[in-house]
């Protein structure tokens, strides 16, 4: 840790002794809505250096005086070139003009943008709504979360889940952010739509086990979700409709290229038609709302206010209730120091309850359960050279548990509070051309509150180099240590996520550590096609699991139906894409395992964990027949997951009790499903006005995927029967949007 | 292996013990195994079981003598077999001064009857077996039963009424989930309790919570039932019991 802080030190004194370089600074922008580009790439031709946007559109590039010719580039955007003449400091706001055809055939000049093998973050994807778009929707929407369950080393149970598996992960070892602000739970009706609606999502970046230093607080993955700021030039206006919901946008300037405005609502239907019964004795409902200001003050500032709130209804024909839902608020402020220093400060709130609600002989009971953060956090970035940026931050945030709350105190466990303290330091740095670094250290406390907790701190030590062996090919390895402080108890043998308890790390509950390496090879044959092979291995402590017959909910023992152990996960993943074209597709494959060994359960005998899906297969891709039509397909083959069946029954007292052998020790059988789609999408008319419609089957060949087992005695023979549960056989689906 | 039920009372009788086989899928139930003797051990007393009823796949012995059990006491059943001994033993609890009829009586409403039932797939269903609330070994187990009836043989109408402190909180959460039908009661009753051990009790949480089998936001982790019996599964208990007769529509007018 010293070496590396005098390499920096020593580094930043160096350039600040060169001379006759200066800094070009600025934003990159959609020309057309004034919308952040981020990740947009700027490079230096003859040089061959360069930079990207960073979340909020910032650029820094230091090069030496003289003349340059510049490269901006940006997936279905039109590259653009620009020659300037540097003899100072400069700042050049850059615009680019998306492609023509939209949604169609990508010319991007493959050499210009930054290309997985050159970045030195490792596993980090990141999907614009745009390549979301692309894929088969599920349910008619398209869906960030569906989207990242595409990618390899992702796993999900069942059909339509919103869960994740990252590398070996449970599904609450996900950071989950809209707009720096946390999301507790991702799902709307049971998973099958995610809280993302894609009218008001810009880009996500999933960040696979190996985390920048910047990001704290999860140990499996970070989904960074970056909303849409709103149109700084005209007012548009969208309606789309779904089998599930329907949803109307707004955006436009409140000031022309000086403030904007992003406002989209969404709501499901389905409960306006039906009421629970017989035949359909669950009715869901749901509705989210974003909305987001943001304002240029001068030419360094920069406020953004965004606010999210999702809520979904369950209404159960015996009188139950189950109700979830997050609400979010962050508000930003970006300062540029100069043209080499950028400040982001962001205040957020995040707010997650879940209710379950009886109705019982005139009076009402529940369940309740919940989190609320206060976050107030700061970023600084400095551009030390083309190649170098230091970033430096602080966090805190408070916690404040509700793990269940009834009516009677009796059941009611205590609440808890919490301060979660972070900082990092960070350096993105490539010293040669064909070397990189990213590392950095996030150290983190806790500090549980109300109690006699002492406080936690453990530094996570983050690094990935990357050499890149020519142009196209480099080989990256990582070393990642991520701590975790607050788990979720629910009862993950369902493939949906709800009634969740989430539970600080007190009374014996201890912090999830997991270390992580990993290392792979990425090649890029010209842009028009990319592979890359990667192998990880994962070692986590104080991985939690629920003893046998445990009883999650209405439980104020629930944490003696806890134990912690250690877990063991490594894969290999093998991917490759056609990234450019008419045609555009991936196709990977991984194998993975997922071990726990934790003392109480299992006898203490090593066991497959729910995500041990060993190999997973999937092709997805995308035709652009001509600039209006297009055509989606994606199949998925994996292994079953692991479920704990009964190999033999008795008789007591007038019950059949199920005898097991251990736990997860049998599968479901392998799951595929093939889904496809296809879309027109208009012209854009001279009025603006514009529309889209798509069609698609959701498991076009009807595979009844078991999720369950259920087992029912023959009340005559005594003889057991078993019956499997699928979710979903083949459902079509239609959707239309139309734009002004 | 086989599956082991049976029991000793503080009632005066002939005790039975009933071994049977264990079904596997798609396989025909596992043989017997060839028995040679049957007993209850207590202290130094030896008391011995006679083959009474083989049926396809189970075998009832019962005491040679009726007697019965005392509190305070533990009994180990012995089954004796060619390769290995069959053996159980379970803690007589005495049952305690609390007076569970009056209880009952003053909660008539908020019993907490447990017996699975069918669930429908993907609905919600109530939590039924949340009994991790109790651990304390003042528990009793209620049933209402006409007097001809063996009462502790069949879980079927059995209601399950906790120490003080967990009685309070099933009654927040569940006498409402399970509103007896007074009306199919016939108008003779006998008010039956009987003690159960710790041990006895985990495996009766364990086997109810095993034994619904339905799919939802309440299902439980898979795994076995702890009960025990070596080499063999089920329970062997023994429980104090005490009977007090009532008339039910008495026991619910008070109430109403």
């Amino acid at each position: 840790m010293k070496h590396i802080l005098i390499t920096v030190l020593f580094l930043v004194a160096f350039v600040g002794l060169q001379a006759q370089t200066y800094t070009l600074s600025g934003h990159i922008t959609d020309s057309a809505t004034g919308e952040t580009l981020i990740g947009a790439t700027l490079f230096e031709t003859s040089l061959q250096t360069g930079t990207s946007a960073n979340d909020y559109g910032f650029f820094s590039l230091r090069l030496p005086a003289g003349k340059h010719k510049l490269q901006c580039a940006y997936l279905g955007y039109n590259t653009k070139e620009i020659e300037i003449q540097l003899n100072a400091d400069q700042t050049l706001e850059i615009k680019l003009e998306e492609n023509a055809v939209g949604l169609g055939e990508i010319t991007v000049e493959a050499a210009a943008v930054e290309r997985p093998q050159q970045q030195n973050e490792f596993n980090a994807e990141m999907l614009t709504i745009n390549s979301i778009r692309k894929l088969p929707s599920v349910f008619g929407e398209a869906d960030v979360i569906k989207a990242v369950q595409m990618q390899s080393g992702v796993k999900t149970l069942g059909d339509a889940s919103s869960a994740m598996f990252v590398r070996g992960g449970t599904n609450d070892q996900n950071l989950i952010l809209i707009d720096e602000a946390p999301i507790y739970n991702p799902s709307h009706l049971f998973g099958m739509i995610s809280v993302f609606n894609p009218e008001a999502v810009n880009q996500v970046t999933l960040y696979k086990s190996n985390m920048p230093a910047q990001y704290g607080g999860r140990v499996a993955a970070v989904l960074d979700c970056k909303m849409k700021e709103g149109n700084m030039n005209h007012h548009d206006f969208s309606i789309s409709l779904s089998p599930f919901a329907a949803t109307l946008t707004a955006n436009g300037p409140i000031v022309k290229e000086q403030a904007s405005y992003l406002i989209s609502a969404r709501r499901s239907f389905l409960d306006l038609f039906v009421e629970p019964n017989a035949s359909v004795p669950l009715v869901p409902t749901f509705y989210d709302l974003n909305a987001k200001i943001n304002t240029k003050i001068g030419q360094n500032d920069h406020i953004y206010a965004s606010f999210y709130r999702g809520h979904d209804i369950i209404e159960s024909r015996n009188e139950l209730f189950n109700t979830w839902g997050n609400t979010s608020g962050t508000l930003r402020w970006t300062h540029n120091f100069g043209s080499r220093w950028f400040l982001n400060t962001a205040f957020v709130v995040s707010d997650y309850r879940n209710s379950l609600d009886f109705l019982y002989k005139k009076r009402k009971y529940n369940w309740r359960t919940g989190l609320s953060d206060i976050n107030l956090k700061a970023a600084l970035s400095y551009y030390i050279a083309p190649d170098c940026e230091l970033r430096i931050g602080t966090g805190a945030i408070h916690h404040a548990f509700t793990p269940g709350e009834s009516d009677s105190i009796v059941l009611s466990l205590p609440n808890y509070q919490a301060m979660e303290y972070s900082a990092y330091v960070l350096n993105d740095w490539r010293p040669l051309r064909w070397l990189g670094f990213n590392y950095g250290i996030h150290l983190s406390a806790f500090q549980p509150l109300n109690s006699n907790e002492k406080l936690m701190v453990y530094p996570e030590p983050r690094v990935s180099m990357n050499v890149m062996l020519n142009e196209n090919t480099s080989l990256k390895a990582a070393y990642a240590r991520n701590v975790q402080y607050i788990q979720v108890l629910e009862n993950n043998t369902l493939d949906y996520s709800s009634l969740e308890t989430w539970f600080p790390a007190v009374n014996g509950l201890k912090p999830v550590i997991v270390d992580v390496v990993s290392g792979g090879c990425f090649l890029d044959f010209g842009g028009q096609y990319s592979a890359s092979a990667e192998i990880y291995y994962k070692k986590g402590q104080n991985q939690i699991d629920f003893i046998d017959h445990a009883q999650l909910i209405s439980n104020p023992n629930v944490l003696n139906q806890v134990r912690s152990g250690n877990s063991t996960a490594y894969g290999v993943e093998l991917n490759l894409s056609k990234n450019i074209g008419k045609f555009t597709g991936a196709m990977s494959y991984t194998y993975s395992r997922v071990i726990y060994t934790i003392d109480g359960i299992n006898d203490g005998n090593p066991y497959s964990a729910l995500s041990d899906i060993p190999h997973d297969f999937r092709i997805n891709g995308c035709y652009q027949f001509t600039p209006r039509w297009s055509a989606s397909t994606a199949w998925q083959y994996s292994s079953g997951h692991p479920v704990t069946l009964p190999v033999g029954f008795y008789e007591y007292m007038g019950q059949t009790v199920p005898i097991y052998t251990e736990r997860n020790s049998s599968r479901t059988p392998a799951y595929h499903r093939l889904d496809i789609s296809c879309a027109y999408h208009s012209p854009k008319y001279k009025s603006g006005f514009n529309w889209s419609a798509s069609f698609g089957l959701f498991n076009a060949y009807n595979r009844l995927n078991p999720l369950g087992y259920q087992f029912e005695t023959n009340a005559e023979t005594g003889e057991m029967r078993v019956y499997a549960y699928s979710m979903f056989g083949i459902l079509p689906n239609v959707s239309l949007r139309a734009g002004w | 292996m086989v599956a082991v039920f049976g029991n000793v009372t503080t009632e005066m009788r002939q005790h039975s013990v009933t071994l049977s086989s264990i079904k596997q899928w798609n396989e025909n139930p596992s043989a017997l195994p060839d028995i040679s003797r049957v007993f209850v051990l207590c202290g130094n007393d030896t008391i011995p079981y006679i083959e009474k009823v083989v049926n396809r796949g189970t075998m009832t012995f019962v005491s040679e003598q009726p007697f019965k059990g005392e509190t305070g006491k533990t009994y180990k059943l012995v089954v004796k077999t060619p390769t290995s001994d069959i053996t159980a033993e379970d803690y007589l609890l005495p049952l305690g001064d609390t007076d569970y009829f009056q209880l009952m009586k003053e909660n008539v409403k908020c019993r907490v009857s447990q017996t699975p039932s069918g669930r429908t797939k993907y609905d919600f269903q109530f939590p039924k077996h949340i009994y991790t609330l109790a651990e304390h070994p003042a528990i009793c187990g209620v049933t209402f039963y006409s007097q001809e009836n063996c009462p502790i043989d069949s879980l079927n109408f059995w209601t399950f009424v906790h120490s003080d402190m967990s009685l309070q909180a099933l009654f927040s959460m569940q006498s409402f989930f399970n509103d007896y039908d007074l009306a199919d009661l016939s108008q003779e009753e006998c008010f039956i309790t009987c003690s159960v051990s710790p041990s006895f009790y985990t495996f009766l949480l364990g086997m109810f919570n095993e034994t619904d089998w339905s799919l939802g936001i309440f299902s439980i982790i898979s795994g076995n039932v702890q009960g025990n019996v070596r080499n063999g599964y089920g329970y062997f208990f023994a429980t104090d019991i005490s009977r007090k007769e009532f008339t039910f529509n008495e026991l619910f007018q008070e109430n109403r």
